[in-house]
């Protein structure tokens, strides 16, 4: 009985057209696509990055602070750093210091801000929106 | 193997819907052992929605919800991380929904498992960004896109699985019911 039962089963499942090599129908197609659309989505509507401010500190005290979409070139008191913002980033451009840390760690961003610890000073990026300051 | 006279009986389907959970609460788990495919994101092959998309083509829609709820507390007891209960739940419970109302289409041949599963995958990680929201807060928005693209290729994947698993098991004596 069980053999029989079995056979019928596979007669049945290889008669149906489910049961082809290839499982995946044209509108699976229009699914994933869909599903990648979809996702991609909050990306358009939320371009982040523009809002951003850059604060720049030396010896502990703020000597700039302004938009990160705003292109400037700002150079500390003692003249030993230069800072660069274009292109909506913020990047140390040059250092006085010997092993150039902080220009060889590109751009600022509010979880890795730049810190030259010789000529002590602090980059960094204040996110305008939560999920900027918390997740990039 | 042996043979039943009622193939259809209550205590069959029940124990199968049982067989199906128990195999999801172990995959599950040992899911969760592996760490995170990118650092801080909790992103997983989400094998354990097979068993959800199993239990719905092979017993229904009743037994499916079942295995998805139940494998949800039980996992996240044995692994012993109970504040991802709220994610997991939202996810599993809103992934079963969209499945369900994908498995007319699928009936008809119109979509296969793997659509129904892409589907069910992108609606779990809705869920769990949607509790996410509620509790985090709004930061958890920026996960989203990464988090749901990756679910395309995991769950063909998981589609693909669900899809050759399902050819086996219905040739066995459990496949009483037509897909």
């Amino acid at each position: 009985m069980c053999i029989e039962s079995k056979k019928s089963k596979t007669t049945e499942s290889g008669g149906n057209a489910k049961s082809r090599r290839f499982p995946v129908r044209p509108l699976d197609a229009v699914i994933i696509a869909a599903v990648v659309l979809l996702s991609l989505a909050p990306l358009l509507l939320f371009s982040r990055g523009t809002q951003d401010t850059v604060v720049v500190s030396w010896h502990g005290n703020e000597i700039y602070r302004g938009k990160l979409s705003t292109p400037a070139r700002i150079t500390t008191p003692d003249g030993l750093n230069t800072i660069i913002v274009e292109n909506g980033e913020v990047r140390m451009l040059e250092a006085s210091c010997a092993d150039r840390i902080c220009v060889f760690s590109g751009k600022a961003t509010p979880a890795h801000p730049i810190i030259c610890l010789p000529n002590q000073v602090v980059i960094t990026v204040i996110g305008s929106d939560e999920a900027d300051s918390v997740s990039w | 193997m042996v043979a039943f006279a009622n193939n259809n009986s209550l205590t069959r389907r029940i124990t199968l819907c049982a067989l199906i959970t128990a195999a999801a609460v172990i995959v599950h788990s040992v899911e969760a052992l592996l760490p995170p495919l990118v650092p801080g994101v909790p992103i997983k092959l989400g094998l354990a929605n097979v068993f959800t998309l199993i239990a719905l083509i092979m017993l229904g829609a009743r037994y499916a919800l079942i295995t998805a709820v139940l494998r949800c507390i039980i996992a996240v007891l044995i692994t012993g991380a109970v504040s991802r209960l709220p994610y997991c739940l939202t996810g599993a419970i809103l992934s079963f929904a969209v499945m369900w109302l994908m498995e007319k289409p699928r009936r008809s041949d119109r979509i296969s498992c793997v659509g129904q599963s892409v589907l069910g995958s992108f609606t779990f990680n809705v869920g769990q960004i949607a509790v996410g929201i509620l509790i985090v807060g709004r930061a958890m928005i920026a996960y989203f896109p990464l988090m749901s693209l990756i679910s395309v290729p995991t769950g063909i994947f998981t589609g693909l699985v669900a899809h050759y698993s399902l050819k086996t098991l219905m040739r066995t004596d459990y496949g009483y019911r037509k897909i």
